[in-house]
Protein backbone atom coordinates (compact mmCIF):
# COMPACT_ATOMS: atom_id res chain seq x y z
CA UNK A 1 0.00 0.00 0.00
CA UNK A 2 1.41 3.53 -0.76
CA UNK A 3 0.98 6.15 1.81
CA UNK A 4 0.57 9.79 0.28
CA UNK A 5 1.42 12.67 1.93
CA UNK A 6 -1.06 15.76 1.23
CA UNK A 7 0.70 18.78 -0.23
CA UNK A 8 3.94 17.63 -0.20
CA UNK A 9 6.60 20.12 0.04
CA UNK A 10 9.58 17.44 -0.71
CA UNK A 11 8.61 14.50 -2.64
CA UNK A 12 11.68 11.43 -3.34
CA UNK A 13 11.76 9.36 -5.86
CA UNK A 14 13.72 5.77 -6.48
CA UNK A 15 16.99 7.74 -4.48
CA UNK A 16 20.22 5.91 -4.64
CA UNK A 17 23.25 6.73 -4.03
CA UNK A 18 26.90 4.43 -4.12
CA UNK A 19 30.17 5.63 -2.60
CA UNK A 20 32.97 4.10 -3.99
CA UNK A 21 35.60 2.24 -1.12
CA UNK A 22 38.92 0.29 -1.38
CA UNK A 23 37.57 -2.59 -0.91
CA UNK A 24 33.60 -2.47 -2.44
CA UNK A 25 31.19 0.01 -3.41
CA UNK A 26 29.17 1.38 -0.45
CA UNK A 27 25.43 0.97 -1.25
CA UNK A 28 24.32 3.92 0.60
CA UNK A 29 20.96 4.38 -0.54
CA UNK A 30 19.28 1.59 -2.50
CA UNK A 31 15.98 3.65 -3.86
CA UNK A 32 14.51 5.75 -1.38
CA UNK A 33 11.13 7.20 -1.31
CA UNK A 34 9.86 9.65 1.08
CA UNK A 35 7.11 12.19 1.13
CA UNK A 36 7.17 15.45 3.69
CA UNK A 37 4.17 17.82 3.89
CA UNK A 38 4.17 21.31 4.42
CA UNK A 39 4.87 21.71 7.98
CA UNK A 40 5.09 18.58 9.11
CA UNK A 41 8.33 17.61 11.26
CA UNK A 42 9.76 13.94 10.18
CA UNK A 43 12.58 12.13 11.81
CA UNK A 44 14.35 9.59 9.82
CA UNK A 45 16.05 6.81 12.33
CA UNK A 46 17.71 4.21 11.73
CA UNK A 47 21.16 2.58 12.65
CA UNK A 48 25.25 3.87 11.81
CA UNK A 49 25.71 3.65 8.21
CA UNK A 50 21.84 3.44 7.35
CA UNK A 51 22.04 6.15 5.42
CA UNK A 52 19.92 8.23 6.89
CA UNK A 53 22.79 11.32 6.84
CA UNK A 54 23.46 10.41 3.18
CA UNK A 55 19.93 10.94 2.15
CA UNK A 56 19.69 14.42 4.36
CA UNK A 57 22.87 15.36 2.48
CA UNK A 58 21.09 14.77 -0.60
CA UNK A 59 17.96 16.53 -0.12
CA UNK A 60 19.69 19.57 1.00
CA UNK A 61 21.67 19.33 -2.36
CA UNK A 62 25.26 18.60 -0.54
CA UNK A 63 25.75 15.74 -2.70
CA UNK A 64 24.64 14.11 -5.24
CA UNK A 65 22.38 11.49 -6.56
CA UNK A 66 23.36 8.62 -9.13
CA UNK A 67 19.71 7.82 -9.64
CA UNK A 68 16.19 9.45 -8.28
CA UNK A 69 14.31 12.29 -8.26
CA UNK A 70 13.72 14.96 -5.27
CA UNK A 71 11.46 17.80 -5.53
CA UNK A 72 11.62 20.47 -3.53
CA UNK A 73 9.21 23.50 -3.50
CA UNK A 74 7.68 21.92 -7.08
CA UNK A 75 11.20 22.38 -8.11
CA UNK A 76 13.52 19.16 -9.44
CA UNK A 77 16.54 19.35 -7.73
CA UNK A 78 18.16 16.46 -9.04
CA UNK A 79 20.43 16.35 -11.86
CA UNK A 80 21.18 20.21 -11.27
CA UNK A 81 24.78 21.70 -11.31
CA UNK A 82 26.66 22.33 -7.85
CA UNK A 83 25.79 26.13 -8.87
CA UNK A 84 22.37 26.32 -8.87
CA UNK A 85 22.03 23.73 -5.57
CA UNK A 86 23.78 26.37 -3.98
CA UNK A 87 21.34 29.34 -5.09
CA UNK A 88 18.60 26.81 -4.00
CA UNK A 89 20.03 26.03 -0.48
CA UNK A 90 20.30 29.57 0.46
CA UNK A 91 16.41 30.10 0.07
CA UNK A 92 15.40 26.79 0.37
CA UNK A 93 17.48 24.94 2.84
CA UNK A 94 18.30 25.27 6.12
CA UNK A 95 20.96 22.91 7.89
CA UNK A 96 21.79 22.40 11.68
CA UNK A 97 24.50 20.05 12.26
CA UNK A 98 25.85 17.35 14.83
CA UNK A 99 28.98 19.43 15.58
CA UNK A 100 27.08 23.06 15.25
CA UNK A 101 30.03 23.62 12.05
CA UNK A 102 29.84 27.42 13.43
CA UNK A 103 32.30 29.20 12.06
CA UNK A 104 34.86 30.35 15.05
CA UNK A 105 36.52 33.37 13.90
CA UNK A 106 33.27 35.36 13.56
CA UNK A 107 30.70 36.53 16.33
CA UNK A 108 27.49 35.16 17.03
CA UNK A 109 25.83 37.47 15.67
CA UNK A 110 27.54 37.35 12.14
CA UNK A 111 27.55 34.08 12.40
CA UNK A 112 23.48 34.40 12.02
CA UNK A 113 24.14 37.58 9.52
CA UNK A 114 26.66 35.81 7.10
CA UNK A 115 23.85 33.22 5.61
CA UNK A 116 21.42 36.20 4.70
CA UNK A 117 24.25 38.20 3.22
CA UNK A 118 25.23 35.43 0.68
CA UNK A 119 21.51 35.20 -0.26
CA UNK A 120 21.80 38.70 -0.90
CA UNK A 121 20.48 40.92 1.67
CA UNK A 122 21.83 44.19 2.78
CA UNK A 123 23.50 44.05 6.10
CA UNK A 124 21.65 46.32 8.14
CA UNK A 125 18.46 44.16 7.33
CA UNK A 126 20.14 40.70 8.02
CA UNK A 127 21.64 41.68 11.51
CA UNK A 128 17.63 42.86 12.40
CA UNK A 129 16.27 39.47 11.60
CA UNK A 130 19.88 37.79 12.89
CA UNK A 131 19.17 39.89 16.20
CA UNK A 132 15.31 38.70 16.67
CA UNK A 133 16.47 35.54 15.87
CA UNK A 134 19.12 35.46 18.41
CA UNK A 135 16.41 36.73 21.33
CA UNK A 136 13.98 34.24 19.90
CA UNK A 137 16.44 31.27 20.61
CA UNK A 138 18.16 32.55 23.47
CA UNK A 139 20.87 33.75 22.95
CA UNK A 140 20.52 37.06 21.81
CA UNK A 141 22.62 38.16 25.05
CA UNK A 142 25.66 36.93 23.27
CA UNK A 143 25.40 38.35 20.48
CA UNK A 144 28.72 39.91 20.23
CA UNK A 145 31.21 37.36 21.23
CA UNK A 146 32.57 34.19 19.67
CA UNK A 147 30.93 30.91 19.46
CA UNK A 148 33.50 29.35 21.53
CA UNK A 149 32.40 30.63 24.65
CA UNK A 150 28.87 29.11 24.46
CA UNK A 151 27.23 26.31 25.81
CA UNK A 152 26.97 23.15 23.73
CA UNK A 153 23.44 23.99 23.91
CA UNK A 154 23.40 27.40 23.39
CA UNK A 155 25.64 26.60 20.56
CA UNK A 156 23.19 24.49 18.64
CA UNK A 157 20.77 27.22 19.11
CA UNK A 158 23.21 29.60 16.94
CA UNK A 159 22.85 26.94 14.49
CA UNK A 160 19.77 26.54 14.58
CA UNK A 161 19.27 30.69 14.38
CA UNK A 162 21.67 30.17 11.12
CA UNK A 163 19.86 28.01 9.77
CA UNK A 164 16.78 30.07 10.07
CA UNK A 165 18.61 32.92 8.79
CA UNK A 166 16.68 32.83 5.00
CA UNK A 167 13.40 31.70 6.19
CA UNK A 168 14.18 28.29 4.47
CA UNK A 169 11.24 26.29 3.46
CA UNK A 170 12.87 23.14 4.53
CA UNK A 171 14.91 22.46 7.99
CA UNK A 172 17.20 19.73 7.99
CA UNK A 173 18.85 18.51 10.96
CA UNK A 174 21.69 15.65 11.13
CA UNK A 175 21.42 14.05 14.73
CA UNK A 176 20.99 17.95 16.42
CA UNK A 177 21.50 16.65 19.92
CA UNK A 178 24.12 14.04 18.63
CA UNK A 179 27.09 15.97 20.37
CA UNK A 180 24.70 17.42 23.67
CA UNK A 181 24.39 16.58 27.04
CA UNK A 182 20.33 15.86 28.61
CA UNK A 183 19.79 19.16 28.83
CA UNK A 184 21.02 20.74 25.41
CA UNK A 185 19.24 17.71 24.01
CA UNK A 186 15.71 18.87 25.22
CA UNK A 187 16.84 22.48 24.85
CA UNK A 188 16.64 21.34 21.11
CA UNK A 189 14.20 19.24 21.18
CA UNK A 190 12.15 21.65 22.60
CA UNK A 191 12.69 24.22 20.34
CA UNK A 192 12.15 22.14 16.70
CA UNK A 193 8.85 21.71 18.47
CA UNK A 194 8.45 25.29 18.68
CA UNK A 195 9.90 26.08 15.38
CA UNK A 196 7.17 23.06 14.10
CA UNK A 197 4.06 24.53 15.64
CA UNK A 198 4.87 27.90 14.16
CA UNK A 199 4.26 25.96 11.04
CA UNK A 200 8.36 25.01 9.75
CA UNK A 201 8.58 21.95 7.56
CA UNK A 202 11.69 19.57 9.63
CA UNK A 203 13.41 16.69 8.51
CA UNK A 204 15.49 15.46 11.24
CA UNK A 205 18.20 12.69 11.27
CA UNK A 206 18.66 10.63 14.53
CA UNK A 207 19.67 7.18 15.50
CA UNK A 208 17.86 7.82 18.69
CA UNK A 209 13.95 6.41 19.24
CA UNK A 210 13.64 9.17 22.35
CA UNK A 211 14.90 11.96 20.08
CA UNK A 212 12.87 10.89 16.79
CA UNK A 213 9.68 10.77 19.11
CA UNK A 214 9.68 14.43 19.46
CA UNK A 215 8.68 14.24 15.84
CA UNK A 216 5.15 14.40 13.74
CA UNK A 217 6.45 11.34 11.99
CA UNK A 218 9.18 8.53 12.47
CA UNK A 219 10.47 7.23 8.97
CA UNK A 220 12.65 4.14 9.78
CA UNK A 221 15.93 2.94 7.47
CA UNK A 222 17.71 0.21 7.42
CA UNK A 223 20.73 -1.11 4.61
CA UNK A 224 19.79 2.11 2.46
CA UNK A 225 15.91 1.90 2.27
CA UNK A 226 13.26 2.85 4.57
CA UNK A 227 11.53 0.07 5.82
CA UNK A 228 8.53 -0.95 4.04
CA UNK A 229 6.94 -2.40 7.28
CA UNK A 230 4.54 0.67 9.29
CA UNK A 231 5.33 -0.53 12.52
CA UNK A 232 4.98 1.46 15.64
CA UNK A 233 8.42 3.36 17.34
CA UNK A 234 10.21 0.78 19.47
CA UNK A 235 10.39 1.30 23.15
CA UNK A 236 12.64 3.97 24.22
CA UNK A 237 16.19 2.71 24.57
CA UNK A 238 19.00 4.14 27.25
CA UNK A 239 19.98 7.34 25.62
CA UNK A 240 21.26 10.60 26.79
CA UNK A 241 17.98 12.34 26.46
CA UNK A 242 15.63 10.05 29.43
CA UNK A 243 11.88 10.22 27.87
CA UNK A 244 10.76 12.69 30.76
CA UNK A 245 13.51 15.30 29.38
CA UNK A 246 11.24 15.22 26.06
CA UNK A 247 7.52 15.84 26.98
CA UNK A 248 5.11 15.81 23.80
CA UNK A 249 3.68 18.31 22.32
CA UNK A 250 0.46 19.26 23.28
CA UNK A 251 -1.97 17.41 21.12
CA UNK A 252 0.77 15.17 19.64
CA UNK A 253 1.67 12.37 22.46
CA UNK A 254 4.37 10.11 21.21
CA UNK A 255 2.22 7.75 20.90
CA UNK A 256 1.02 8.94 17.91
CA UNK A 257 4.17 8.84 16.40
CA UNK A 258 3.60 7.02 13.89
CA UNK A 259 6.49 4.67 11.52
CA UNK A 260 5.73 5.83 7.79
CA UNK A 261 5.78 2.91 5.27
CA UNK A 262 7.68 4.41 2.28
CA UNK A 263 5.60 5.55 -0.41
CA UNK A 264 5.23 2.97 -3.46
CA UNK A 265 5.85 0.14 -0.73
CA UNK B 1 81.82 63.20 -5.40
CA UNK B 2 80.81 62.31 -9.56
CA UNK B 3 83.89 60.21 -9.75
CA UNK B 4 82.98 58.15 -6.83
CA UNK B 5 79.45 57.69 -7.42
CA UNK B 6 80.44 56.34 -10.92
CA UNK B 7 82.69 53.63 -9.42
CA UNK B 8 79.94 52.52 -7.36
CA UNK B 9 77.75 52.87 -10.31
CA UNK B 10 80.02 50.15 -12.05
CA UNK B 11 80.62 48.24 -8.84
CA UNK B 12 77.15 47.86 -9.02
CA UNK B 13 76.63 47.16 -12.57
CA UNK B 14 79.48 44.15 -12.58
CA UNK B 15 77.40 42.62 -9.76
CA UNK B 16 73.88 43.42 -11.06
CA UNK B 17 73.67 39.91 -12.77
CA UNK B 18 74.07 38.17 -9.02
CA UNK B 19 72.03 41.27 -7.35
CA UNK B 20 69.48 40.36 -9.80
CA UNK B 21 69.75 36.58 -9.27
CA UNK B 22 69.49 37.29 -5.89
CA UNK B 23 66.05 39.37 -6.25
CA UNK B 24 64.33 36.25 -8.71
CA UNK B 25 65.49 33.97 -6.00
CA UNK B 26 63.77 35.76 -3.24
CA UNK B 27 60.94 36.33 -5.90
CA UNK B 28 60.50 32.86 -6.26
CA UNK B 29 60.83 31.72 -2.76
CA UNK B 30 57.80 34.33 -1.77
CA UNK B 31 55.82 32.76 -4.35
CA UNK B 32 56.30 28.97 -3.18
CA UNK B 33 56.05 30.30 0.50
CA UNK B 34 52.53 32.06 -0.78
CA UNK B 35 51.44 28.93 -2.91
CA UNK B 36 52.33 26.55 -0.10
CA UNK B 37 51.01 28.82 2.71
CA UNK B 38 47.00 29.26 0.76
CA UNK B 39 47.46 25.39 -0.03
CA UNK B 40 48.22 24.34 3.63
CA UNK B 41 45.78 27.20 4.87
CA UNK B 42 42.93 26.17 2.17
CA UNK B 43 43.28 22.28 3.36
CA UNK B 44 42.89 23.63 7.23
CA UNK B 45 40.11 25.76 6.38
CA UNK B 46 38.00 23.09 4.30
CA UNK B 47 35.47 22.75 6.76
CA UNK B 48 34.86 25.83 7.13
CA UNK B 49 34.64 26.72 3.18
CA UNK B 50 31.95 23.22 3.12
CA UNK B 51 30.08 25.26 5.80
CA UNK B 52 29.90 28.08 4.04
CA UNK B 53 29.19 26.40 0.59
CA UNK B 54 26.42 24.54 2.78
CA UNK B 55 24.88 27.97 3.46
CA UNK B 56 25.08 29.10 -0.13
CA UNK B 57 28.40 30.18 -1.36
CA UNK B 58 28.77 29.33 -4.62
CA UNK B 59 32.06 27.76 -6.00
CA UNK B 60 33.10 30.46 -8.21
CA UNK B 61 32.95 32.61 -4.72
CA UNK B 62 35.06 29.84 -2.79
CA UNK B 63 37.77 30.73 -5.51
CA UNK B 64 37.15 34.10 -5.22
CA UNK B 65 38.16 33.78 -1.18
CA UNK B 66 41.10 31.99 -1.80
CA UNK B 67 42.10 34.41 -4.36
CA UNK B 68 41.39 37.80 -1.70
CA UNK B 69 43.17 35.62 0.92
CA UNK B 70 46.43 35.38 -1.44
CA UNK B 71 45.85 38.83 -2.63
CA UNK B 72 45.68 40.08 1.14
CA UNK B 73 48.71 38.00 1.96
CA UNK B 74 50.58 39.19 -0.84
CA UNK B 75 49.56 43.00 -0.08
CA UNK B 76 50.12 42.70 3.73
CA UNK B 77 54.23 41.28 2.33
CA UNK B 78 54.28 44.41 -0.23
CA UNK B 79 53.42 47.02 2.22
CA UNK B 80 55.51 45.44 4.78
CA UNK B 81 58.76 44.82 2.21
CA UNK B 82 58.47 47.63 0.11
CA UNK B 83 59.92 49.56 2.59
CA UNK B 84 62.20 47.67 4.25
CA UNK B 85 63.88 46.90 0.97
CA UNK B 86 63.74 50.87 0.06
CA UNK B 87 65.30 51.41 3.39
CA UNK B 88 67.94 48.36 3.30
CA UNK B 89 68.79 49.71 -0.19
CA UNK B 90 69.85 52.64 0.88
CA UNK B 91 71.48 51.50 3.75
CA UNK B 92 73.79 49.13 1.91
CA UNK B 93 74.52 51.74 -0.80
CA UNK B 94 75.21 54.36 1.55
CA UNK B 95 77.70 51.62 3.22
CA UNK B 96 79.16 50.82 -0.58
CA UNK B 97 79.68 54.26 -0.95
CA UNK B 98 81.13 55.13 2.18
CA UNK B 99 83.52 52.83 1.80
CA UNK B 100 84.78 54.67 -1.24
CA UNK B 101 85.60 57.49 0.96
CA UNK B 102 82.61 59.32 -0.11
CA UNK B 103 78.82 59.73 -0.02
CA UNK B 104 76.02 59.49 -2.38
CA UNK B 105 72.34 59.95 -2.57
CA UNK B 106 70.73 56.75 -3.58
CA UNK B 107 67.72 56.40 -6.38
CA UNK B 108 64.27 55.48 -5.93
CA UNK B 109 63.50 52.80 -8.67
CA UNK B 110 60.04 54.05 -8.96
CA UNK B 111 59.71 52.48 -12.50
CA UNK B 112 60.52 48.75 -11.01
CA UNK B 113 57.96 49.48 -8.00
CA UNK B 114 55.47 50.46 -10.40
CA UNK B 115 56.17 47.00 -12.22
CA UNK B 116 56.72 44.83 -9.16
CA UNK B 117 53.50 45.48 -7.10
CA UNK B 118 50.70 44.36 -10.15
CA UNK B 119 53.22 41.62 -10.59
CA UNK B 120 53.40 40.34 -7.30
CA UNK B 121 49.68 40.89 -7.66
CA UNK B 122 49.37 38.73 -10.83
CA UNK B 123 51.39 35.86 -9.44
CA UNK B 124 49.50 35.70 -5.75
CA UNK B 125 46.09 35.54 -8.63
CA UNK B 126 48.15 32.41 -10.51
CA UNK B 127 49.79 30.66 -7.20
CA UNK B 128 45.66 31.01 -5.68
CA UNK B 129 44.45 29.06 -8.62
CA UNK B 130 45.88 25.37 -7.91
CA UNK B 131 44.38 25.25 -3.62
CA UNK B 132 41.32 27.38 -4.96
CA UNK B 133 40.35 24.48 -7.19
CA UNK B 134 40.91 21.96 -4.53
CA UNK B 135 38.91 24.24 -2.14
CA UNK B 136 35.58 23.47 -4.32
CA UNK B 137 36.78 19.70 -5.74
CA UNK B 138 34.91 17.79 -3.65
CA UNK B 139 31.18 17.47 -2.51
CA UNK B 140 30.37 19.73 0.68
CA UNK B 141 29.00 16.79 2.04
CA UNK B 142 32.04 14.92 1.71
CA UNK B 143 34.20 17.38 2.90
CA UNK B 144 32.03 17.95 5.94
CA UNK B 145 31.95 13.89 6.77
CA UNK B 146 35.69 14.63 7.31
CA UNK B 147 35.36 16.83 9.76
Amino acid sequence: MSVTTPDPVLQVRGLRRTFEAELAPVRALRGVDLDVATAEFVSVMGPSGCGKSTLLNLVGGLDLADEGEITLDGQVITGRDEDWLARMRRRHIGIVFQFFNLLEGMTVLENVVLPAMIAGARRKGAETRARDLLDLLGVGARADELPAVLSGGQRQRLAIARALANEPTLLLADEPTGALDSDGGREVLELFRRLHDDGQTIVMVTHSHEVASGADRIVRMRDGRIEPDGTRAAAPVAGPIDRGAVPSPVGRAESEARVTRAPGS
Amino acid sequence: MGATRLIARVEVRRRWPSLVGVAVLVALVSAVGLFHGLLVSTRHRRGELAVLRALGLRRPQVRAAVLVQALALTAAGTVVGVPVGLITGRLVWRALVSGLGAAADPQTPWALMAVTVPLAALVAALMSWVPGRAAVRAHPADQLRVE
